[in-house]
């Protein structure tokens, strides 16, 4: 009993170990890593076009009425995204709409803010003590301050110097937290702790019940305004960009999937369109130019796309399946060979996991082949098949790996 | 299971019983019986190769056989339960032992195992060595690691003690010793012993009862006296190199060197003159040649 | 009996559990100089910025260190007791086999949690006079699977030494080494505090799996 409880402890640390390293060899060999479709609006043709990797890095470039496109014409159908090409073919300044658009009109009124699923505040280790930049230095670059701070039942800063708690800064930011009607400990803590920005715009702090705190450091001291931001919303998640352009500070993510701009006009929510949007599986793209705005998302095998003015009224949609995704043999071969696999990372998050996925029907083909090929080589060594029935529910389970298993740790008489 | 069968079986301290052990299509052995009382000593004898080596791994549980039974003190050798094997003491081809304890951690360590421990036996046999107790048996020779095993076996105070080739590594001195000490404690104790060794002559001085194995399985199982007394060995001269007829009820074995020739047998002198005259054999200076066990042993089994 | 088996373990284990305190500590004595001198080097906020934001692991030097520890304990209680056909010795001993079998893995366990402990405890002391205390939590949990690793390199060292044959040894490597390779997949602080539970419980697997290789070796044919 003990030495058969034994065998099968064995017998499943094989199969996990296998059910984790056969996919990941058998994707690095055989299945070919294929990039993402980029897709844009033209403001030109007022219509969407994209370029696709499709087999041996070649592209392929359409409109979305399947109109090919040679490189050039769909660089220039794009001109804001690629400008520093069009001043170099001598085609700036360029006209659209009876508008006249220079390079310092694109530049001025270009951006691009981007949500990655690793980005979310639950799908990352949060750092937990965080920089509060001065946000009026006096002079030309941001420095880093000597302190950090964190929000439990009080805003603590922590002096790098000595790695003790200032109490009298803590004490002053405290203060101002709780006279703005902050109730602590913090929900959710938001900012961009890098010099590496053109200003600073502090942090967005979410406090128990929900509210949206906006915390700065002005000359050293304390500034915090309460926002306007509905309290029921149910935030996930702040991202906060600062960019010259002052028409938000970043995006804001709700528990129900959907995502919004917070504006610079009394922090209003800017609602972005979010239909098919998996923030766990998609990057969100919002892609500015001087005269419309492109929300674009995608996963592994579908990318959407919504222009809007910029208004952010919604003008045009269009959804693809990318070709990348598309079903190869040598895919269909993975989903046959391999009943499931253990996934231990996931690019969408920078925390490991330790998942079963399954590989869907196709999977019953390789277990069913697994069955066939231990019952042959019961029968043909005459071995016992009523004794064999553990073994054969192992298979039925595992498929491929089961078998390798059974055979590598064999019953002993 | 009656009373009285169960005390006939316990009184026999290990059974064979139609044991048959294959390794793969190699049969070592069909339908080997024999069984090993209390109070003796039993030497195990066979060529190389016979299965020897097999039979004890099987006996001392490390070895399943094929089919039959081998039951010691009354349990499958194979499957003995703790308090079983707290009445069995093993003595390893090559005194093994742990080798990183001292003379005085390994006494330490088997005390605990064993409810009836006397550590007297241990140090009268160890002292002898007159090595400090701190010394580690990995810095002793073969002869005095010897020496520890067969004391922590004594000390043990089994019932039944098996020992694979007690000789390996010992030179005269010791393996004189070691047999002075074990056939004391068997005396003053009434155990048995069950006891295999490639120096036949110590053999001799030791045991009470012998196996004589053969390849396949057959068994001889006889007293050392009665055997010693029952087998004998033959010499006379003989110019003929006839055949002479062997492996026969009264010619069990022959060997030629020149023109002396000598046979084994079971039966008396006279017998075997009568039949070799029958059997037409010139030859003269028939005579009884006294044997040792060794002797003994090549005249039953053979040179090759 | 319970108190000379740890005895005799503790006779075979002790001077390369010895070795092995002494290699870990002085890998921490390292990592403080070291770190003291990052602070002497540069501004503490620029340490701060580089260890809390970029993930910079002052402390990689252990990462691979409890591996280490637990082969060399496992070969060290292990070996000796299997080596020129002496696990006979261990198996006639007057105890059920897997009892035995299961006492001495718990105290080689044991030996290995016990540096396992020194190492978090030098290792938050360590982290706690340069670093705030959300740095001292997230070391100590992305230390945890590395401490793991050595605790399951302990066992599946174990199993390797202590199973009788060869091809069956190697396949017993293969699954040991992929078991442990789970623990070193990713850098980022804190990242394996989703999957340590299920780590650990799969990691369990490894304790009745010890007892096959014991089993094997008593029934040969």
């Amino acid at each position: 009993m003990l030495q058969r409880l034994s065998r099968y402890a064995l017998i499943v640390l094989a199969i996990l170990v296998m059910s984790v390293y056969l996919p990941m060899l058998y994707q690095k060999v055989f299945v070919a890593k294929t990039g993402r479709t980029h897709l844009f609006y033209s403001p030109v043709i007022k219509k969407f076009v994209f370029r696709e990797i499709v087999k041996d890095h070649r592209f392929l470039t359409q409109d979305e009425t399947g109109r090919d496109l040679d490189r050039k014409t769909f660089e220039t159908l794009i001109p804001f995204i690629y400008y520093k090409n069009m001043e170099l073919w001598g085609l700036l300044p360029f006209e659209i709409d009876g508008q006249s658009f220079d390079k310092e009109t694109i530049k001025a009124n270009r951006q691009v803010i981007e949500l990655r699923p690793r980005m979310i505040a639950d799908r990352s280790p949060q750092d937990g003590i965080y920089p509060l930049i001065e946000s009026q230095p006096d002079q030309a670059l941001l420095v880093f301050p000597e302190d950090r701070f964190r929000i439990a039942d009080r805003m603590e800063f922590v002096n790098a110097d000595n790695n003790t708690v200032d109490e009298g800064l803590s004490r002053v930011f405290t203060g101002a937290f709780k006279e703005a009607g902050f109730k602590f400990p913090a929900r959710l803590i938001a900012g961009k702790g890098t010099i590496l920005k053109p200003f600073d715009e502090g942090y967005f702090v979410v406090d128990a019940v929900g509210a949206v705190f906006h915390i700065k450091r002005v000359r050293g001291k304390p500034l915090c305004v309460r926002t306007p931001i509905p309290t029921d919303l149910g935030i996930r998640s702040i991202r906060i960009s600062e960019n010259r352009r002052k028409e938000f500070y970043g995006m804001l993510l709700t528990n129900s999937g959907k995502l919004f701009l917070i504006s610079y006009d009394n922090y209003r929510l800017i609602p972005l369109p979010v239909d098919n949007y998996n923030p766990d599986t998609m990057n969100y793209k919002l892609i500015i130019n001087p005269l419309y705005r492109t929300a674009v998302y995608s996963d592994k095998t579908m990318i959407y796309a919504t222009a809007m003015t910029p208004d952010y009224e919604t003008i045009a949609g269009y959804k693809r399946a990318m070709q990348a995704s598309r079903q190869t043999t040598a895919r269909t071969f993975y989903s046959a060979c391999f009943p499931f696999s253990i996934q231990i990372k996931d690019h969408t998050s920078d925390y490991m996991t330790f998942d079963l996925i399954p590989n869907g029907w196709k999977g019953l083909i390789g277990v069913g082949l697994s069955i066939v090929i231990y019952l042959l080589f019961v029968c043909l060594r005459k071995h016992n098949l009523k004794e064999a029935w553990p073994d054969l529910a192992v298979i039925a389970l595992s498929g491929v790996y089961g078998l390798i298993a059974v055979a590598m740790v064999r019953p002993d008489p | 299971m009656s009373y009285f069968v169960k005390e006939q079986l316990m009184e026999n301290i290990i059974e064979v019983r139609n044991l048959c052990h294959h390794y793969g299509k190699n049969v070592i052995y069909e339908d080997l019986s024999f069984t090993v009382g209390r109070g003796k000593i039993f030497g195990l004898l066979g060529k190389n190769g016979v299965g020897k080596t097999t039979l004890i791994n099987i006996l001392m549980g490390f070895l399943r056989p094929t089919s039959g039974r081998c039951l010691v003190l009354g349990e499958d050798s194979y499957n003995l339960s703790p308090a079983t094997r707290e009445k069995i003491g093993l003595l390893f081809e090559g005194h093994l032992a742990y080798e990183f304890m001292s003379i005085s951690q390994i006494e330490k360590f088997y005390s605990s195992y064993y409810p009836s421990w006397d550590r007297d036996i241990y140090y009268g046999l160890v002292e002898r060595m007159g090595l400090s107790h701190n010394h580690r048996i990995s810095k002793m020779s073969c002869g005095q690691r010897s020496q520890v095993v067969l004391g922590l076996i004594l000390a043990q105070n089994p019932e039944l003690m098996i020992l694979d080739d007690y000789s390996m590594g010992l030179d005269a001195g010791y393996r004189r010793l070691f047999l002075d000490f074990l056939t004391e404690f068997v005396k003053e104790n009434n155990r048995t012993v069950f006891v295999t060794s490639h120096i036949i002559q110590d053999l001799e001085r030791l045991v009470d009862e012998v196996i004589f194995m053969e390849k396949g399985g057959n068994v001889l199982q006889t007293s050392l006296e009665l055997f010693m007394t029952g087998f004998r060995q033959y010499r006379f001269e003989c110019n003929e190199h006839k055949h002479i007829p062997a492996n026969n009820k009264i010619i069990h074995n022959v060997d030629i060197v020149g023109n002396r020739c000598s046979v084994y047998s079971f039966e008396p002198l006279e017998t075997v003159e009568t039949y070799l005259e029958e059997s037409g054999l010139v030859h003269s200076g028939l005579e009884d040649v006294p044997m040792s066990l060794e002797d003994a042993f090549i005249g039953l089994s053979g040179k090759y | 009996m319970i108190a000379s088996t740890f005895y005799k373990e503790w006779m075979k284990m002790r001077l390369y559990w010895g070795i092995a305190l002494s290699c870990h500590i002085l890998v921490f004595i390292y990592i403080y100089i070291e770190t003291r001198h990052m602070f002497i080097l540069e501004h503490a906020e620029m340490v701060w910025y580089q260890v809390i934001h970029i993930h910079t692991l002052f402390y990689e030097q252990i990462k691979y260190l409890p591996l280490a520890t637990g082969i060399l304990l496992g070969a060290a209680q292990f070996v000796p007791e299997t080596k020129n056909h002496r696990f006979r010795l261990f198996l006639h001993l007057p105890v059920r086999p897997y009892v035995l079998a299961l006492s001495y893995i718990i105290i080689g366990l044991a030996a290995v949690a016990v540096i396992c402990l020194v190492d978090i405890f030098l290792l938050s002391r360590i982290t706690n006079v340069f670093f705030p205390h959300e740095v001292v939590v997230r070391s100590m949990i992305t230390a945890l699977p590395w401490l793991l690793a050595g605790l399951v390199s302990f066992l599946g060292t174990s199993l390797i030494v202590l199973e009788p044959e060869w091809p069956r040894k190697i396949f017993y490597l293969a699954v040991s080494y992929g078991f442990v390779w789970l623990f070193f997949q990713s850098n980022i602080p804190g990242s394996y505090i989703s999957v340590i539970g299920k780590l650990i419980m799969a990691s369990l697997f490894f304790v009745p799996a010890i007892f096959l290789p014991v089993y094997r070796f008593r029934n040969r044919s």
